[in-house]
């Protein structure tokens, strides 16, 4: 088994940021000190990728302040989501405006957690003139400023580099690295799934000593080199290091909430909340991980959106979305670490108001304010930022930007964080969205 | 060095590794003796062909895996690497995907055409994207009718597929008021859904008003645009939107689209980068060409600069690459059919790109996932000693070779360029241990090449 030889990897680089520590400026732990101290926070980033039409996710129930509810069935005959089915999943007034808001009927369990003051909604987030392109829009979100340099780097990936210490402190799953995790030092794991993540055992190599071909690999992964072979040598003894130790976290047979998910949000929300309470066990070896980062695909609903029926389109999309965010929500509570942890669904714009076909096969173009999600003990529930204007679209159709993304990383970074956003996101300095307590 | 000196091993091997799927050494050496002229005009020499595609089509999974089987052996058959690896590039350029293709039949009738015309004139080119069946699904054109527009397609059209969002100046090349009068433009096209791919014009699909495009621009064009007539013939250059892309200038006056192309030609077969010198040269000369896709790649093969000591090792191999290419170089017997599971791990499932924009390169390839399901690879193919398991491969080894010969026999083989500190690693690791059977001998052999495919050195080219 190659298990055991990747802890010993695991064990050496903890050493080794031992005696880094003491080196950061933010609040942000080595993984030495994680250990010490595995009680910090954990930001867990979930991208629906496509352009989430937030209209359809936050629906207005009314006319009131401005004629929302009146254009939006109006512009949308046959993706608006009846009033009648919209009742029992009120979630008050948007600020400002007043008019009456309730969440997607498939959004049932989200609702729950709303009701528990677990649930931030912010309205009309995006930035002024951001682009329509899903990748220059994805960009600003990702690199969190408008400008995007010729090396940018995420986010995400300025907050970890300030304390970066050779180790990786963040997950992006599904594959590749989100682009939120560009870094200059900082390391970033991309991940498929925890339960592949090991190198293969072959009976075959086990020859006199098992451990001999992974240390040669690990010694030839040593040497120095230039170019982007030695970016890919930093990956490879990352993966070398790493590999063995999260592949050993049980991910299963725990009483998750999450047992029966088998790919995609709700298995990388179960892997996620199993390293979580790993650490909470075994503070002594904690992962040191800070941020984890899923994608959902398909959001991207130009065609066959559907309004209320489950078992295609948006629908489907959100049902599962729900579903899952509770789930996670009542493991975190359940290995009691969700005073610590907050959970960000984002996108990277909202869609056209007017629908673009008719029938089962309506769609909708994309667009350009849309809206973010945060789910936690920390998170000051209740309707956050302006609601954009049905009656005031900009000239292509699309709802204005009434929030700043940045507002919302403001506050996370400041607040629960434990950082400076001004050192992070350029363009400020930013006041930080009141939604963390 | 001019192109009618003799190639030489290293530059044939960057010739077969970039402009097709590596090879084995002794093709390598063939090559070597060449002139860059001979050995690109012998690579461009196989005739298009519309290979059809895998044949009978299963539901689900195992009909994906037939298809990307299918593809994978003729993208390992030496004779057909350039055609092979221009169809793998149409493929990331203009994607369509599994996951949203309900009929597989599109995507494979849509490979063969780029198959067809993928070193054809890009003007007939981006015709026959715009009107097949896959595309018309993948980016809703077919949804894409008079009084409910849609826009899907018509912002790729110009964002990926053309001219870009920006020009070298930062200045944007469109405006949103252009993605929807093009997408007016380009509407009407509709499919028959049997299996002959009957794509036509459609009466009441077609938006036959006054559109306008690139407005106060000296290309603009205005009137009842759009690309084919209810008879299927094309229109005219002004009224043509695709006509309109090839006349696009960016804010300096220079052939967007050329640009464009050269530049993403460029990053696929040489470097991520391209010298502003070399983009004006291939730019004009494919401008000049008529925008023939082969004259394009010729001139790019045949380049000082791409030939280059900075175009080596300068880009990471994708998954395609790395397991054709290992294959190949060690002369490795297989049937494929485990190789699509393989690449999805490592990222790269054919006929199913993540998303519009393609596959993403360079590092994005290795992320830590990645890089294991490589080094799974290695161990799966130099273990390999039955086609049962998937592989069998037979390690040459002179005999009585000493460590130090046994490592330089296999670096040669896969054409592998190390460090002095590297090679001495590896023959380390040949000459650690003490000497036992013959088997612990094969063990440590294979396991070299194991080592050998996983170095860093292996995954970049």
């Amino acid at each position: 088994m190659s298990a055991p030889i990747s802890r010993r990897g695991f064990l050496k680089g903890a050493a080794a940021s031992a005696a880094l520590a003491g080196t950061h400026v933010l609040g942000w732990p080595t993984r030495a000190e994680a250990a010490a101290d595995p009680l910090g926070p954990v930001l867990v980033l979930v991208n629906l990728a496509g352009g989430n039409d937030f209209l359809n996710t936050v629906i207005p129930l009314d006319d009131v302040g401005a004629p929302q509810r009146s254009r939006y069935e109006s512009l949308r005959p046959d993706l608006a989501v009846p009033r009648s089915l919209l009742s029992s999943l009120s979630v008050g007034r948007a600020p400002g405006l007043g008019t009456s808001l309730a969440l997607h009927p498939s959004l049932d369990e989200l609702r729950f957690l709303y009701g528990q003051g677990r649930v931030a909604l912010v309205l009309g987030a995006g930035l002024t003139g951001s682009s329509l392109s899903h990748f220059e829009a994805e960009k600003a979100w990702f690199f969190g400023q408008r400008e995007v340099l010729a090396k940018p780097t995420g986010w995400m990936g300025r907050l970890l580099d300030a304390d970066a210490d050779g180790m990786p402190h963040a997950v992006s799953f599904g594959g590749e690295v989100s682009r939120t995790f560009d870094a200059v030092r900082a390391e970033a794991l991309g991940v498929a799934s925890l339960a592949r993540f090991t190198l293969p055992d072959d009976p075959l190599f086990e020859w006199r000593d098992g451990l001999q071909r992974e240390e040669a690999l690990r010694g030839l992964l040593s040497q120095p080199r230039t170019g982007i072979a030695a970016q890919v040598a930093r990956a490879g003894r990352l993966l070398i290091d790493q590999a063995g130790f999260l592949s050993g976290i049980e991910t299963r047979g725990w009483g998750s909430r999450l047992e029966g998910e088998e790919f995609g949000l709700g298995l990388e929300l179960r892997e996620i909340a199993s390293i979580l309470r790993h650490d909470q066990q075994n503070p002594a070896a904690a992962s040191g991980l800070r941020c984890f980062h899923v994608r959902v695909r398909s959001y991207d609903t130009h065609t066959a959106q559907g309004a209320t029926d489950e078992s295609f389109g948006q629908p489907e999309l959100l049902a599962q979305l729900s579903r899952c965010l509770l789930g996670f929500q009542q493991d975190l509570q359940a290995i009691g670490v969700s005073g610590r942890v907050i959970t960000l669904v984002y996108s990277e714009f909202g869609r056209r108001v007017a629908q673009n076909g008719s029938g089962r096969q309506a769609g909708t173009d994309h667009g350009a304010a849309g809206g973010m999600i945060l789910v936690g003990d920390r998170v000051v529930g209740g309707v956050h930022g302006l609601m954009p204007r049905l009656d005031r679209l900009d000239a292509h159709g699309n709802l204005a930007v009434t929030t700043d993304f940045r507002t919302v990383y403001a506050a996370l970074i400041d607040h629960f964080l434990g950082g400076d956003h001004r050192s992070v996101l350029p363009g400020g300095p930013f006041t930080p969205l009141p939604v963390i307590r | 060095v001019s192109a009618n000196d003799r190639l030489g091993v290293r530059d044939a091997w960057h010739l077969l590794r970039r402009a097709g799927f590596g090879a084995h050494e002794s093709e390598v050496n063939q090559y070597a003796a060449l002139s860059r002229a001979a050995a690109v005009d012998q690579l461009l020499a196989v005739p298009p062909e519309s290979a059809e595609g895998p044949g009978t089509y299963l539901a689900g999974t195992k009909a994906l895996e037939q298809m990307q089987v299918w593809w994978l052996r003729r993208m390992a058959t030496p004779r057909l690497r350039l055609q092979e690896k221009m169809t793998l590039f149409w493929h990331d350029h203009f994607p369509s995907a599994a996951d949203v293709i309900n009929r597989f039949e599109a995507l494979t009738e849509q490979n063969a055409m780029l198959r067809l015309r993928g070193l054809g004139s890009f003007r007939a080119l981006l015709r026959h994207v715009t009107r097949n069946r896959a595309m018309l699904q993948y980016l809703d054109g077919a949804e894409n009718r008079v009084g409910a527009v849609n826009e899907n397609y018509a912002r790729e059209l110009m964002e990926l597929f053309t001219l870009g969002p920006n020009d070298d100046a930062g200045a944007p090349n469109y405006q949103q008021l252009d993605v929807a009068g093009l997408a007016r433009a380009l509407t009407g096209f509709t499919y028959d859904t049997g299996d002959e791919p009957v794509v036509r014009m459609s009466h009441v699909r077609y938006d036959a008003g006054s559109k306008r495009l690139f407005a106060g621009r000296s290309f603009e064009r205005a009137g009842n645009l759009g690309v084919e007539g209810f008879d299927g013939k094309p229109f005219a250059r002004d009224t043509n939107v695709l006509f309109a892309m090839f006349a696009h200038r960016d804010s300096l006056g220079r052939p967007t689209l050329a640009r464009f192309l050269v530049r993403k030609l460029w990053r696929w077969f040489a470097t991520p980068e391209i010298d502003g010198a070399v983009l004006d040269e291939l730019a004009g000369a494919f401008v000049r060409s008529n925008y023939s896709v082969k004259a394009l790649v010729r001139a790019l093969l045949v380049h000082d600069a791409f030939y280059s000591q900075a175009a080596r090792s300068s880009t990471t191999k994708t998954p395609v690459d790395f397991a054709i290419q290992a294959v190949l170089a060690l002369g490795a017997q297989t049937d494929w059919l485990r190789a699509p599971a393989f690449l999805r791990r490592m990222g790269m499932s054919l006929f199913d790109p993540p998303g519009v924009e393609g596959w993403p390169d360079g590092a994005a390839w290795l992320s830590a996932s990645r890089y294991l399901a490589r080094i799974e690879l290695a161990q799966a193919l130099a273990s390999g000693r039955s086609t049962a398991d998937g592989f069998r491969f037979a390690p040459a080894a002179p005999r009585g070779a000493t460590p130090a010969a046994l490592v330089d026999v296999a670096l040669r083989q896969l054409g592998l360029e190390v460090s002095a500190s590297v090679r001495q690693g590896l023959i380390g690791h040949v000459s650690g241990g003490s000497p036992g059977t013959t088997s612990w001998y094969e063990m440590k052999l294979r396991g070299l090449y194991v080592l050998l495919l996983s170095l860093p050195e292996y995954q970049v080219h």
